[in-house]
């Protein structure tokens, strides 16, 4: 199996999706893209249902763009922005979003900033539960969404519910920060391995700068 | 310095709802206690008082025989009180288990090496050892209490606050903590509805029922 470490994979993601943002798309600037699909070739069909479903969107923008403007221009942010979410997806397709985290860490990102992005995370994982169970809940008691009165007042209970959740999670995460000593950082081990899958990453990352800005 | 808790004629109440008045409870050096009641009766909070989580409405809080005249009296114990919450998905500060067993001793200012040894060997003591670099969320309930409780022992402390601990295990994973508290030499107090498991457990036993923290055994 092919790991990408987590600092490369977010350095790549950001420089490969500003680079593709500011070009004209060439045939080379895929290359970093056919290496991260490479990486990830087992769950290729997975990796483009989420691109198909983000495409939902896409297409709106691409629309609206053919609209005001040209065919070739509408085709060109189209290529580009499913060329950096392709990328993103592939690249991330692995990771727990604390990945992230351990890459900030890793980069000496200030620790309030790594601390403050974890403990989001860990926020929004508990409330995607939360939302999970439900949905779950939901449909166990035979709830139909239509719109009726009855749909909408439930759907504002539920936000209701997740929002005074997400009020106490947040009160019994400070006790946990005064029990625990926590005073603005949290410690994590810094794991930085290179492989040579990485290097491979970076220097077709590099590749692409050197011939868009040297040569 | 001799280990003890002496509660004194403490009272809590919830929205003026009195949970429970006038209650008086001495724990001893290495003492194990628990407490039983019914949802509601205010165990939680009481541990809560105790770990200087939150305020009683009347009453004082003697740590070591020192008294605890305002939340921040307790700053001074809070390495000798290890608090185990209802909830240990809550307990949690770092994602992979190794990191987070660490972190107490971390945020002491011990350093990493130091503090990476002792988390091994309260990991390995525990039977855990083969969950150090998993991620905590991913572990099932029995293991993430398991893991709480590694992180809890892993400052040394004089006392032992458990909320629940075995509140949603099965059979074995139940077992295993039960086993893991009866080998830990501590003053404890343990807060749970499961008279079954406590009674392996601890000797004295109370009840809070009807605002009121009687000994029934």
């Amino acid at each position: 199996m092919i790991q990408l470490s987590s600092t490369t994979a977010f350095l790549s993601a950001i420089f490969y999706s500003i680079f593709i943002s500011f070009s004209t798309i060439e045939l080379l600037y895929t290359l970093p893209l056919v290496y991260v699909i490479f990486c990830e070739y087992k769950n290729l069909l997975q990796i483009f249902k989420r691109l198909l479903l983000l495409n939902v969107f896409i297409i709106m923008i691409f629309i609206v763009l053919l609209l005001q403007s040209s065919l070739e221009e509408a085709l060109n942010i189209y290529i580009r922005t499913n060329m950096i979410i392709l990328f993103n997806l592939a690249i991330f397709f692995k990771s727990s979003g604390y990945d992230i985290v351990r890459a900030l860490n890793d980069l000496r990102f200030p620790k309030r900033v790594v601390s403050s992005v974890y403990f989001t995370l860990k926020m929004i994982q508990v409330l995607s539960d939360e939302l999970k169970n439900i949905r779950m809940t939901l449909k166990l008691r035979g709830f139909k969404a239509n719109s009726s009165f009855f749909t909408y007042e439930t759907y504002g209970n539920l936000f209701g519910h997740i929002f005074v959740k997400s009020i106490k999670k947040a009160q019994v995460l400070e006790e946990s920060f005064t029990l625990r000593g926590f005073h603005g950082r949290i410690y994590l081990i810094n794991r930085i391995k290179l492989s040579y899958y990485d290097l491979i990453l970076v220097f077709l990352i590099c590749m692409l700068y050197v011939q868009r800005f040297v040569i | 310095m001799s280990c003890s808790i002496n509660i004194k004629n403490v009272s809590y109440d919830v929205n003026d709802k009195k949970l429970f008045h006038n209650i008086t409870l001495n724990v001893a050096h290495e003492e194990k206690i628990a407490i039983v009641g019914s949802n509601g009766s205010g165990k939680s909070s009481f541990l809560k008082i105790i770990a200087g989580l939150i305020k009683p409405k009347e009453g004082d809080v003697f740590l070591f025989h020192e008294k605890m005249n305002s939340l921040k009296d307790f700053k001074k114990y809070r390495s000798d009180i290890g608090y185990l919450p209802q909830d240990v998905s809550d307990h949690f500060l770092c994602p992979t288990v190794i990191e987070d067993v660490m972190f107490n001793l971390r945020a002491k200012g011990i350093k990493k090496d130091e503090a990476y040894e002792k988390a091994c060997n309260i990991l390995d003591e525990l039977g855990i050892k083969h969950l150090e670099e998993r991620n905590i969320y991913g572990l099932s309930g029995g293991e993430q209490k398991i893991v709480a409780l590694a992180s809890i022992l892993i400052t040394k402390p004089k006392i032992l606050l458990l909320d629940e601990p075995t509140n949603a295990l099965d059979e074995e994973a139940e077992k295993k903590v039960v086993d893991i508290l009866n080998n830990i030499k501590k003053s404890m107090i343990i807060v749970s509805h499961h008279k079954s498991f406590i009674q392996s457990l601890a000797p004295t036993i109370y009840s809070l029922k009807e605002r009121t923290l009687d000994r029934i055994n």
